[in-house]
């Protein structure tokens, strides 16, 4: 199932020709013009006795010609076939051309090998040849009419005071030479053509292999990332009555223990409850990380009221710390487009940090600042800082800064991952800027939706 | 006085265990159902003082149609002598801090009257479960 290749190649190779084809019409008018411009200025400024009216009438049919083709180019279903008819109806029109300006001895007669090359781009290797073979049979026609009189020759004395028509050998020479270089012509521009097409080709392939290649990757981490998710998410339930049951023996419930028992007791629903911080940030992580179905929608919330919000809740852990919180946020409300539990996460993740880090009686300041295009939230501390050799490396998941490790024994080392991809997820970013020993300066920048 | 009788639904035994023992040390008679449909059906029976119930038991989602079964305003509901029993949900740590189930902003379409989270403090459902019976948190 995952190797579909040819499929979109030959629609883009159609859709190719569709271009050169309203390439081909534009250049159509062109040409249109530059007939008329040319024999004009031929006939009236080099004095040159060319027969107007016919050309002029050539280059209408040609107009009219391209009318049609504009008109029939959205409603025609083959476009090959469509392209042949034009470019046989292009020989037959610069054929005419050339019989009303002079017959073989025209100048004009050097367009056949641009037709021939444009040809080669749009048609098939064999429908090229034929086309080539074609505009050979009219010049050819066309030179033995004349020879033999039976379709009158225009002579123009100005350009050729020489008539060759007399001469069937120096006009046989002409026609060879014609017909040679028009196939040579077609060899070379078709071999080219189909060479780049051929890369052309492979091109496509390789792409569609691997655009193939890598969203089977994708599915596949994906399917990766919904299995942990399952699995830790299986951790919580047994962590949580093992928690619950510890916290009740601890508490004396199941009747008294020794002194020494309960510190035991106390040691592993410790660890218990390390463990489900872990497993609960494992799935934060991986539900911000495969962009899981959020159960709530975005909503517009004051961030103003969510810090509070959440300072609220680290009140008691703060204040046993002795910690000052500075809360410097703008009179008016300032409202970010965002599930209420990913901005939960990242302002618990981050304020959490700052107390966790900053020394008794320290200050943290919270404060924000609204732009027409963003709100700026910044959490200052004056805790022990980030060496900065690991400021790149604290948003690695499970990494902690060793001055981190030596302050708190425990720590996860997955709320910073956490919050910067669900940062990213909001088109937010995150700036750390840190001094060991003196504090550390968080600023998320969130994007404010035009609408709002 | 007799003691107040509590009904815990859940279908995880240790967490039942967990309850049951701070909850009688602390004069409470506990009868327990490991099921939705059991609870319903003890509900009806025995109408206890208050209901901790489970949200995610048989399904993610059975501890709400108890909920709703019990407060159904449907005048023939078989739960109708149960409407007015308090009800503590548990649910599963939602997040640290539970934003997103709290009473003030659920109850509109959650008929509960408080929630607790698992792991269960003893302590904590303690002072939820006397704030409940003693009406101060009833809503």
């Amino acid at each position: 199932m995952p190797y579909n290749t040819h499929k979109p190649e030959k629609s883009s190779l159609e859709e190719e020709l569709i271009e050169s084809i309203s390439r081909f019409i534009t250049l159509r008018w062109i040409i249109v013009v530059g007939i008329c411009t040319t024999s004009i200025f031929a006939r009236f400024a080099l004095k040159i006795n060319l027969p107007l009216t016919p050309i002029l009438f050539i280059a209408f049919c040609i107009l009219m010609f391209n009318l049609a083709c504009l008109y029939l180019q959205k409603h025609v279903k083959s476009h090959s076939n469509f392209t042949n008819i034009q470019i046989s109806a292009d020989w037959i029109a610069l054929v005419s051309l050339v019989h009303y300006t002079g017959g073989i001895e025209s100048p004009v007669i050097f367009y056949f090998i641009f037709h021939v090359i444009i040809a080669a781009f749009l048609l098939s290797k064999r429908a090229c040849y034929f086309q080539a073979g074609f505009a050979v049979l009219l010049i050819t026609g066309l030179s033995i009419l004349e020879y033999l009189h039976i379709t009158p020759h225009v002579h123009i004395k100005e350009l050729f005071p020489n008539p060759v028509y007399d001469n069937g050998l120096y006009l046989l020479s002409i026609i060879f030479f014609s017909i040679t270089s028009l196939f040579f012509s077609a060899y070379l521009a078709t071999s080219v053509n189909c060479r780049l097409r051929r890369r052309e080709n492979e091109i496509v392939t390789l792409k569609d292999n691997i655009t193939d290649a890598y969203n089977r990757l994708e599915e596949l981490d994906r399917e990766k990332s919904e299995f942990t998710y399952k699995v830790t998410h299986e951790l919580r339930s047994p962590l949580s009555a093992i928690q619950s049951l510890l916290k009740s023996i601890e508490e004396g419930y199941a009747g008294e223990i020794s002194q020494k028992a309960r510190d035991l007791v106390v040691r592993s629903e410790k660890r218990t409850s390390f463990l489900i911080t872990l497993v609960n940030g494992l799935l934060d992580l991986i539900a911000s990380k495969i962009g899981k179905t959020k159960e709530v929608d975005s909503q517009l919330i004051d961030i103003n009221v969510a810090v509070k919000d959440t300072l609220q809740l680290m009140q008691e852990k703060a204040k046993s710390k002795d910690l000052e919180i500075i809360i410097n946020t703008t009179p008016k409300p300032s409202y970010i487009k965002i599930v209420p539990d990913d901005l939960d996460i990242i302002l618990t993740n981050l304020i959490d940090n700052s107390v966790k880090y900053t020394k008794q009686g320290g200050t943290i300041s919270i404060s924000n600042t609204i732009t027409s295009n963003e709100i700026k939230v910044e959490i200052s501390d004056t805790g022990i800082g980030i060496i900065k050799d690991d400021l790149e490396k604290i948003f690695k998941e499970f990494y902690r800064s060793k001055n981190a490790k030596q302050n708190d024994m425990r720590g996860t080392g997955l709320g910073l991952s956490i919050v910067e991809n669900l940062i990213n997820q909001y088109g937010a970013n995150i700036k750390i800027r840190s001094e060991v020993g003196k504090g550390t300066t968080v600023t998320v920048t969130f994007p404010v939706d035009q609408e709002c | 006085m007799t003691n107040k009788k509590i009904l815990i639904i859940d279908d995880d035994p240790d967490i039942v265990e967990a309850m049951r023992l701070p909850l009688e040390a602390n004069a409470y008679d506990v009868i327990t159902a490991n099921s939705g449909s059991d609870g319903l059906q003890m509900a009806r029976e025995e109408i206890p003082d208050l209901i901790i119930l489970d949200v995610m038991m048989e399904t993610d989602t059975a501890g709400f149609h108890v909920a709703y079964e019990l407060r159904s305003e449907d005048k023939d509901s078989e739960y109708r002598n149960c409407r007015n029993i308090p009800i503590l949900m548990i649910t599963a740590i939602s997040k640290q801090k539970g934003i997103s189930f709290s009473p003030e902003k659920d109850e509109a379409f959650l008929p509960v009257d408080d929630f607790i989270e698992k792991p269960v403090h003893p302590k904590n459902l303690l002072k939820k479960v006397s704030e409940l019976l003693s009406g101060s948190k009833k809503l």
